[in-house]
């Protein structure tokens, strides 16, 4: 199931919040609804959700149980290699096969596997737990049904954000729900289903007429078209990924979990490791804790830093799919962080913004081509053509009607990828502190805005065929 | 009351009306007899609820469904989608409009003169549909049609018997109107809406062009010295009406070029109807529909004279015939544009001809049932978007007509997709028996029909757009000896 669907909306979501509220067993109730949720997607993959759990649940207890280091840290390399070849297993199988067939020409078959779903997720929270008891960040969970509350939880259990189980670990057993929190968990909620509904689809549609999906047909596009292709698949995956985030942390919010923002405006970056602090977040996180340092960091040289960093990067970027296009779209990310780390470490000035926030974008924008598209050929003919190599007209007129028929749509979502609307309604309410008719207004336009966006949302859901969120196949 | 406590008071009225929406929601889900099972904005069958599968639900199947079928049948579907396509319509200045993927059009060759006559020879390379060991129809006579699962859509068809004309009120019950009709040989890629009317992209496709020739000239091979075989190419509404400008643009070919093209292919034993030119020469007339891919009758007319010219035969002229008007046609080109409003402001008028002789005809419908029918149906009370079937009863497999104040005693048969339905009008006082077939649904044999009813014309009408590899499989598969 995903969040954006009329099924979750209007009968998942209602039920499971009213059995919630008027449970007392209010951890069952979660649990039992994220395996409904997690059910959804068949019930034949549950059981790799459950067995890598339960994996973690004897790993961390018997790390905990010992108390020589020699043995806490066999037994976590025992689960962490378990976890790890699992994820390998159903991710990356085949992909190891086609580069086996690519290299000896042997008669190597790809084998029939169904990625479960979320397993990227899960796993990767997972093995923060058992990190974690190893290194004594946080106490072992001694019941499992915990630890699996904490695994399958339908908030971010199948796209994230990758919440560390030492964030929540006393959200178990003890939160509060307030008045502020399910408001602020409705407005993500709310925020966040617009942002995907009525954004990222209709980008994603906007991008896919625009952009080529074979060789063939590259010749139909225009110079135009393709420059505007990328951009719009630029604003759809963040539409798309940080509006999933924001509805999981709504809709933690709601019953009293509070996760940690998994984006930040990441647009507004003025260089590429500040975008990589506002993207996906969590994940650039577990990368730094759980491999960077760990590996040595900056700590040991500058050589073995470089390693460290085109390690991390390469397995950033191959933990977003299966294939070679994001591995290089991680290395990619790399160059630009080492050069930044060599070259531009002291503060850049004022005129120096606007400059690097330019130069950030750019660079973002052409990771982006990268990243969709696993045909590397078809990606170099693509960018060859973007600047002028492959002969195509400059605009035809199904890229000009597109733009003048969604013009005012792009402002808005470029504008919508800034922080500005949260901005202004802060800056409002800070106005509406001194002037009651201002903070009458605001407060009337922040109430209405939640049926508004849910309408909206439920509009554009109820005949797009276009749904699922790009980050579900991870 | 002070800040705090409105402040909190703001919190919980926010809450309770997310609360609200939530389970206004839920509830309005909830009232099954709401939901609805057709959607007529889309011309579909909505999902239905699953039935329940230990193994569906094991592989995640069941769920899939019952989410679909939770969305697709949500109460109020139909208002909700056309709020959106109104919320939409503010997305940017939408005058014009592309829907449908771009295809890149072969480079149509120049016309040289020569005849290629060797087709024929290379035959073989070109593969009968998919089933090559086809059982040879011999039975051509009274039951023609065989039932082709594929194409008789459960929800298409009622049964109906042949009286319906006065009592055609509801048009779902009317054998003549079938839902399929657009994706039955006549799928459109792109459909460019301006200000005036709509299009329908045309690309010229080099290998369907060459096997269209290959195909006709079978037929005339087949039946050199049996009959006249006749091919009419008809020009669709953008070939006529785009500017060259505007052509090159969006990447449509030229008509007028691409038919001389398969013009130069035909063999000498065709009789090729070139109407390119009468039609264009009429332009600034109402020939084409705004919102629909069809010609007019007015346009089937020029397009029926220069027939006439060809055969060397005098035309009726449209004076003489009986005129009927029914207004308020909305076509293929409105479904498929998503409702454009810029054509719903541009409704289509149908005015039709009657002919002289008779207006009735016979026809056995794709369920195998035989229909008496007018050949030019009263239509005021149909569907908008159903109202093109007032000619010779819309698509069917096989129909006659005759016309026993013919001052002939000759007999054609037209082979046709639906542009030939608004000719064959006018050509029911030229002829004692007319034999309609559409190739799309038609099982028989047309050689051994020709020459069983000792038919002494053959008239292939074909617009642009179905010049198409389906198209040729399917004359090759009722031609074949």
């Amino acid at each position: 199931m995903v969040f954006s669907s009329l099924i979750f909306m209007f009968l998942f979501l209602p039920l499971s919040l009213i059995a919630y509220y008027f449970s007392r067993n209010k951890n069952w109730v979660l649990l039992i609804s994220s395996l409904i949720f997690y059910s959804f997607g068949g019930l034949k993959l549950i059981y790799v959700l459950i067995g890598m759990t339960v994996i973690s649940y004897i790993g961390g207890l018997l790390i905990d149980a010992s108390h020589r280091r020699p043995i806490r840290r066999m037994w976590l390399w025992g689960t962490v290699t378990l976890l790890l070849m699992i994820l390998v297993f159903f991710k990356y199988t085949n992909f190891f096969i086609d580069l086996l067939r690519n290299l000896t020409k042997g008669d190597f078959q790809r084998i029939d596997l169904v990625l479960p779903i979320g397993i990227s997720f899960y796993t990767f929270q997972l093995l923060s737990y058992v990190v974690d008891v190893y290194r004594e960040d946080c106490e072992v969970q001694e019941s499992f049904p915990k630890l699996l509350l904490y695994a399958s939880l339908f908030h971010q259990c199948i796209a994230g954000p990758i919440v560390r189980y030492q964030e929540i670990a006393r959200q178990i057993d003890n939160r509060m729900v307030t008045t502020e929190m399910v408001n602020q968990g409705i407005t993500r909620f709310s925020v966040g289903l617009a942002k995907k509904a009525v954004f990222a689809n209709h980008l994603a549609a906007l991008a896919d007429t625009l952009l080529p999906d074979k060789l063939e047909n590259l010749s139909t596009s225009s110079v135009t078209g393709l420059w505007f292709g990328v951009l719009f698949y630029m604003l759809q995956i963040y539409m798309d990924f940080s509006a999933y985030s924001d509805m999981a942390i709504g809709l933690g919010k709601m019953v009293g979990f509070t996760y940690r923002e998994n984006f930040r405006y990441p647009y507004m970056a003025k260089s590429i490791s500040e975008f990589w602090r506002r993207w996906h977040i969590s994940l650039g996180s577990f990368f730094r804790d759980y491999v960077y340092i760990p590996l040595g960091g900056n700590r040991l040289g500058l050589g073995r830093t470089i390693l460290n960093l085109i390690i991390v990067w390469a397995l950033t970027g191959f933990w977003h799919g299966a294939a070679v296009n994001y591995i290089l779209w991680g290395l990619y990310f790399c160059v630009f962080i080492i050069v930044e780390k060599i070259f531009f470490s002291k503060r850049v000035s004022k005129r120096g913004k606007g400059i690097s926030h330019i130069y950030t974008l750019v660079v973002v924008y052409f990771g982006w081509l990268l990243f969709r598209y696993t045909d590397l050929n078809l990606m170099l003919q693509i960018g060859k053509s973007m600047f002028g190599a492959g002969n195509l007209v400059g605009i035809d007129l199904r890229t000009m009607l597109l733009l003048k028929n969604n013009c005012f749509f792009i402002i808005a979502a470029i504008v919508g990828s800034t922080g500005l609307i949260r901005f202004i309604n802060e800056w409002l309410i800070e106005w509406g502190i001194r002037h009651r008719w201002v903070m009458n207004l605001v407060m009337i336009a922040n109430v209405a805005v939640i049926p508004i966006l849910l309408l909206l949302s439920v509009m554009s859901l109820v005949g797009n065929s276009y749904n699922p969120f790009i980050y579900y196949q991870f | 009351m002070d800040q705090r406590e409105k402040w909190k008071l703001f919190q919980k009225i926010r809450i309770v009306v997310f609360f609200v929406c939530l389970f206004g929601g839920m509830l309005l889900g909830a009232i099954y007899v709401l939901r609805p099972n057709f959607s007529k904005v889309e011309n579909r069958k909505l999902e239905e609820f699953p039935s329940f599968q230990i193994a569906k639900l094991w592989s995640g199947e069941y769920f899939d469904k019952l989410t679909t079928w939770y969305a697709d049948t949500y109460p109020f579907r139909e208002k909700l989608l056309t709020l959106n396509d109104t919320l939409e319509e503010g997305y940017g200045l939408q005058e014009e409009q592309i829907t449908g993927d771009a295809i890149l059009a072969d480079e149509i060759p120049t016309v040289d003169g020569e005849w290629i006559d060797n087709v024929e020879v290379e035959e073989k390379e070109e593969s009968v549909g998919e089933d090559p060991v086809e059982k040879e129809e011999e039975s051509v006579g009274e039951s023609p049609v065989e039932k082709e699962e594929d194409l008789i859509e459960e929800e298409s068809i009622e049964k109906e018997d042949g009286t319906g004309e006065g009592d055609a009120t509801e048009k779902v019950e009317d054998p003549t109107i079938s839902k399929k009709d657009i994706t039955a040989g006549e799928t459109f890629g792109s459909v460019y809406v301006t200000k005036e009317r709509a299009f329908s992209l045309y690309y010229f496709s080099l290998k369907s062009a060459n096997n269209y020739a290959k195909a006709i000239n079978s037929v005339a091979k087949q039946l050199d010295g049996v009959a006249t075989v006749y091919d009419l190419l008809a020009p669709t509404s953008v070939g006529i009406y785009l500017d060259e400008e505007k052509s090159k643009l969006v990447g449509t070919s030229n008509q007028k070029d691409a038919f001389s093209y398969i013009y130069s292919k035909l063999s000498k034993k065709v009789v090729p109807v070139d109407v390119y030119d009468a039609i264009k020469e009429h332009a600034d007339e109402y020939i084409y529909f705004r919102t629909d891919h069809h010609w007019t009758a007015l346009g089937a007319y020029y397009a029926y004279e220069k027939f006439c010219e060809d055969k060397g035969i005098q035309p009726n002229t449209l004076d003489q015939f009986e005129k009927h008007k029914y207004k308020n046609f909305l076509g293929s080109y409105y479904a498929a544009s998503n409702q454009s409003k810029i054509l719903k402001k541009k409704k289509d008028t149908i005015e039709t001809y009657v002919p002289m002789g008779t207006n009735t005809m016979k026809f056995i419908d794709r369920n195998g049932e035989e229909h008496t029918w007018p050949i030019v149906n009263d239509v005021s009370k149909y569907a908008n978007n159903a109202k093109y079937s007032t000619f010779a009863a819309g698509d069917n497999p096989y129909a006659t007509i005759t016309n026993s104040k013919s001052k002939t005693k000759d007999s054609c048969i037209v082979i046709k997709e639906s542009y030939g339905n608004a000719m064959i009008p006018f050509l029911v006082d030229h002829y004692r028996k007319i034999y309609i077939i559409d190739y799309r649904y038609y099982e028989g044999n047309i050689i051994s029909l020709v020459k069983k009813k000792k038919i002494k014309d053959v008239i292939f009408i074909n617009n642009a757009e179905a010049i198409n590899n389906q198209v040729v499989d399917r004359i090759k598969k009722i031609s074949k000896k």
